[in-house]
């Protein structure tokens, strides 16, 4: 079953942060306060679009092309994920100076 | 595909070539049988023009609204718009002209549609009284004015989202400039073909 990995608390809908990572071949266990990287604060769907645009080095006709989707749609979805992204920076700047 | 949005599937260039064919067969049947266009939102039985005149009609209206509806993107939109998704959508929105253009096919009917309009005008507020209609005239009449009603709908919803998706505008922004944007085009449109009728 896959699990999708939270970026926001469930309570108060603060931005999480990794506390602990295993290792599933040795069982180490390395604990401390680590951010989430920015693009594992997207959704599923989102961080799909980004990685079929790198695949497609960029080409949002080619994207087009395999997605079956007309151009314009593609470009709008494209718009829509940097919007997301920088409001994801200006979420992390203000966490930061807080 | 949804039939009032195929611009998620088809844009850009495919959607221009489409469009363009279905421009030169809705002309070609409207020189056929003698539909003409004043504009976007307005079509008439008139004396035979020939086909290169009846596809300024349809070429005209649709250059007006891609520009228009262009400039309206570059100003509103945050997105980098290019005129080819505009004109090629806005071209593909012209499918319900190929139908519009058919009931020529009603010509035979010349008669009783001037019958019933003359009435209308040289009795206002007596509806049709003194014009005798069979009640075959009136169910026709109805369901004539309901097809191309329905059909103008279909076209107005085409645009809308060719108009959305081509410029990526959304909410209050893409409602009120589309409805500005369709007056300003179709009065610019309508002036455009007089200026056609004059030359010709």
């Amino acid at each position: 079953m896959k699990k999708n990995l939270p970026a926001n608390c469930p309570s108060c809908r603060g931005r999480l942060s990794v506390k602990s990572l295993i290792c599933e071949t040795c069982d180490t266990q390395v604990s401390g306060i680590f951010s989430l990287p920015l693009l594992g604060s997207l959704s599923d769907a989102d961080q799909e679009f980004i990685i079929n645009f790198v695949k497609s080095s960029g080409s949002l006709k080619l994207m087009a092309k395999q997605m079956n989707l007309s151009y314009p749609t593609v470009r709008n979805r494209l718009d829509e994920v940097i919007a997301r992204i920088e409001e994801e920076e200006e979420e992390k700047q203000n966490n930061d100076k807080n | 595909m949804k039939f009032y949005n195929p611009h998620e599937k088809i844009g850009g260039y495919n959607a221009l070539y489409a469009g363009l064919v279905v421009i030169l067969i809705s002309a070609a049947i409207g020189s056929w049988l003698n539909v003409h266009l004043n504009g976007n939102l307005q079509v008439a039985l008139m004396p035979e023009r020939g086909f290169w005149f009846t596809l300024a009609e349809h070429i005209a209206p649709w250059l007006v609204y891609s520009s228009l509806f262009f400039i309206l993107g570059v100003v509103l939109s945050k997105s980098k718009i290019r005129f080819v998704d505009v004109a090629g959508s806005f071209a593909l929105a012209r499918v319900p002209f190929v139908l519009i253009v058919l009931t020529g096919i009603f010509a035979g009917r010349e008669e009783t549609m001037s019958k019933l309009f003359q009435a209308a005008i040289q009795n206002p507020g007596q509806g049709l009284g003194g014009v005798a209609l069979s009640g075959g005239e009136i169910v026709f009449l109805i369901a004539y004015m309901a097809i191309i009603l329905a059909l103008f709908i279909w076209f107005i919803a085409l645009i809308y989202h060719g108009y959305r998706i081509s410029c990526n505008l959304s909410g209050t922004k893409l409602i009120v400039s589309f409805i500005a944007g369709i007056i300003v085009a179709e009065v610019l449109s309508q002036t455009l073909i007089q200026k056609i009728y004059a030359g010709f």
